[in-house]
């Protein structure tokens, strides 16, 4: 069933692009989502995963270096965000802030899932979820969101200086301009490993413990 | 037996009957109920709402409500390359189809023609995720399990949603107001209005094709040109004590309802006009006041910044941390300011955020100025003699400052300070002695002085070739940001005259301005109300310099 499905998916796939070239893809586009317009990675297409007709993330594997910035939690303490990562722990890492209509709460939501699905045999990672509005997203606002998604310990919100936050934004290529218009972005990575997974788009959160579990088989290099 | 068989069966309608009328007696969600689901996620029986997205992914509360994404007015939202499309009544409930003008454009790409919504096709959509057309949505947008009742509510309320409430416009023009309220000077009274009359009349001269274009032949008509308004501003003055101010605006509305308020100087009694905003749930849009009052349920009010309550946080968090690392000693502090006046509020609110930081710290001291006592030499050298190691913090105005030089000549401590605030003070750092200049610090959340007439530059050309410049520049500054934000909110609103939609396009445009203003930064997001969050500590460098310089980072209390 699901190779059917698979082949089912890849025709219409060819179809569209087939449609794009003679300039038609509106009838075709009638079916995908919101999601998948990130028209720039057409080349990508077979990165897409699609988890259920219209809904769908890019992944991609990526280098990134983290710039030695400081950063404060949602209880004030401070954090080398290149330290947190070089500490060997897994990480997942989102660009959220507080008072996002759309996309953070979804982003938030899948992490607060991703959390409770994580069983007890797998490392659990730190999910890091960095603000990109700190002006308003004090500790204080951020421990308020932090506790509407269930946050546990293993859960950390950063947020700080704003020239800091462009940093960071800019080196994992996630800064965007003004914060209403980021884009949905995990990031994955294991300090010693060669590449970060990049996932663009909204995923699952079993997709998101899929990639977690193949992240962890990696080995490092 | 046949007799059996009847009476059985008289007894099951009867109780079916009596299910039914159970069922119908069950309390109807009301409007207020069906809106609470709708904007905070809470249902009739105070459960939070629950949803599910991407497939195993569950939604809570105010971030499963609809009004998260589609917005409180319906008219939906885009994040990047997010686009969440309206809900109002008006286009839900038609058909969505591509007309002649909708090829040409780049939007009408993908998914956009679709039968209209009914009551049995919308609860598909809310419940599976399907449009009339039989497509599936996004994941994106929840799935919702409601019950019958809240669901029936749900779309009752939905339907109420309009894009255009038609308040404060006609066919024509559309109406705004600005409040002058007493013990406002002539001066900064013509301040603001030159800016704002100057202004909606160039808008109005540079508009003024379109306005017509819209009344002609069908062939010249185009929808974009029923968008245009002709801006008409109220001055709305008022009069008297406090307590009639209410009445007065009252007056006034009903006279000649408006759409929005822009700017105003509001000396004191904000509280009086925020109320009046919130009641008639009208846009009110930074009027220049030293003490904002927010609270929890404001939506329609906006301010640059939280005034002096802004100060006093940014004060108390800048020493505490300067505490933190002087341990075991004790910080004297002396605020000096005068009975009932904004310097009063401020010593407060600063009292309050200190003892809320580590209190024993700190030995709070205040030296009330009364009404009739003149601030003289003799007031310095007694502050002087009674507090001298303490930090001085001077809430007072300009014009109680002129004997400071007195300060300045007993002066002996190398280590005390004196602290200002520029919203209370503002040039404070003109009448500083040179000789003070190492000691002295202000809270200043605007532009640092140095780089302030390049920040503003836009509004100083424009005032300046229209011969407006006044020594008012804050308000004048402040007047023309609030002009322009308007403009480009206007645009962007086209003919959907939606206060809230108004107001989601304004949280959403004030970080997008190239208008520069006397803040470094504004920006607002959804529910935010203060566009500016913080401020510097200055100081002089040195005692040579003539200006201030921020000697802390950018502090967000």
């Amino acid at each position: 069933m699901k190779i059917k499905l698979f082949i089912c998916k890849s025709n219409i796939t060819v179809i569209c692009r087939c449609l794009l070239a003679v300039g038609m893809l509106n009838i075709c586009n009638a079916n995908e989502s919101t999601t998948t317009m990130h028209n720039k990675h057409d080349t990508a297409i077979s990165n897409f995963h699609s988890t259920r007709a219209g809904v769908k993330f890019q992944r991609s594997e990526q280098s990134y270096t983290i710039p030695e910035v400081n950063l404060i939690d949602q209880y004030g303490n401070k954090h080398s965000i290149n330290q947190l990562i070089a500490k060997g722990r897994p990480v997942l890492i989102n660009f959220i802030f507080t008072t996002c209509p759309s996309i953070c709460p979804v982003l938030s939501a899948t992490f607060s899932k991703f959390q409770q699905k994580l069983g007890k045999e797998l490392p659990a990672p730190l999910l890091i979820s960095i603000s990109i509005d700190p002006e308003h997203d004090t500790p204080k606002q951020l421990n308020a969101y932090a506790k509407k998604f269930h946050a546990n310990q293993n859960w950390i919100f950063l947020t700080g200086a704003y020239e800091s936050i462009k940093e960071v934004e800019k080196s994992l290529n996630a800064y965007r301009g003004e914060k209403m218009n980021h884009a949905p972005l995990t990031f994955l990575y294991k300090a010693g490993l060669k590449k970060w997974i990049r996932l663009e788009g909204f995923t699952s959160a079993n997709d998101l413990l899929l990639e977690y579990q193949r992240m962890l088989s990696f080995k490092e290099s | 037996m046949n007799k059996i068989i009847i009476i059985g069966l008289c007894v099951l309608i009867q109780y079916i009957g009596e299910a039914n009328a159970l069922q119908s007696m069950q309390i109807p969600v009301s409007p207020m109920q069906a809106q609470k689901i709708y904007r905070e996620g809470i249902l009739p029986s105070g459960e939070i709402l629950i949803a599910s997205t991407q497939k195993d992914v569950q939604l809570e509360g105010e971030y499963a409500a609809c009004a998260s994404c589609h917005r409180r007015s319906g008219m939906g939202t885009s994040e990047g390359q997010l686009i969440i499309p309206p809900i109002t009544r008006d286009r839900l409930f038609e058909a969505k189809v591509l007309g002649r003008k909708d090829r040409f454009m780049f939007v009408s790409k993908g998914a956009q023609t679709r039968p209209a919504y009914n009551e049995v096709r919308l609860e598909r959509a809310i419940r599976q995720g399907v449009d009339p057309a039989g497509r599936e949505f996004s994941q994106l947008m929840p799935r919702y399990d409601l019950s019958t009742e809240n669901m029936q509510a749900l779309i009752a309320y939905v339907k109420t949603l309009n894009s255009d409430q038609g308040i404060g416009l006609t066919d024509k023009e559309i109406h705004f107001s600005t409040i002058i309220t007493p013990n406002t000077t002539t001066a900064q009274e013509k301040a603001l209005l030159d800016v704002l009359e100057l202004g909606i009349k160039e808008k109005n001269a540079g508009t003024r094709h379109e306005t017509r274009r819209a009344t002609g032949a069908p062939w010249v008509r185009d929808w974009k040109y029923e968008a245009y308004r002709k801006w008409v501003l109220h001055v709305w003055k008022l009069t008297g004590p406090e307590e009639t101010w209410s009445k007065q605006l009252e007056q006034f509305y009903t006279q000649q309802p408006v759409f929005a308020m822009l700017s105003g100087l509001i000396e004191n009694g904000s509280d009086i006009i925020q109320h009046f905003c919130e009641q008639h749930e009208m846009p009110c849009l930074f009027p220049n006041v030293k003490m904002p009052q927010i609270i929890d349920t404001n939506y329609y009010t906006f301010y640059f910044s939280n005034g002096i309550l802004l100060d006093a946080k940014v004060l108390a968090k800048y020493l505490d941390e300067k505490q933190k690392k002087n341990k075991n000693s004790l910080q004297q502090i002396v605020q000096i300011y005068r009975s009932s006046s904004t310097g009063a509020i401020l010593a407060e609110e600063f009292s309050e955020q200190l003892k809320a930081k580590s209190a024993q710290k700190y030995k709070l001291m205040n030296r009330i100025v009364v009404e009739q006592e003149k601030i003289d030499a003799i007031f310095w050298q007694q502050i002087q003699k009674k507090y001298p190691d303490a930090l001085l913090a001077i809430w007072l105005s300009k014009k109680d400052l002129n004997k400071l030089d007195a300060l300045a000549e007993t002066w002996t401590s190398s280590t005390a300070q004196i602290i200002f605030s520029s919203v209370i003070t503002p040039g404070w750092a003109e009448i500083i002695p040179s000789s003070l200049k190492a000691n002295v610090l202000a809270v200043h959340q605007f532009v640092p002085p140095s780089i302030m007439q390049r920040h503003i530059i836009n509004s100083n050309d424009w005032l300046e070739m229209r011969r407006i410049v006044s020594s008012e520049q804050l308000i004048q500054t402040n007047a023309y940001f609030t002009l322009r934000l308007l403009g480009k909110v206007m645009m962007h609103i086209r003919d959907n005259f939606s206060r809230e939609y108004f107001i989601e396009l304004l949280e959403h445009m004030t970080e997008k301005m190239l208008v520069s203003s006397v803040f470094p930064r504004l920006t607002l997001g959804p529910g935010q109300r203060f566009a500016s969050k913080g401020a510097y500590i200055l100081g002089f460098l040195q005692p040579t310099s003539p200006l201030p310089e921020p000697v802390s980072q950018w502090i967000i209390p």
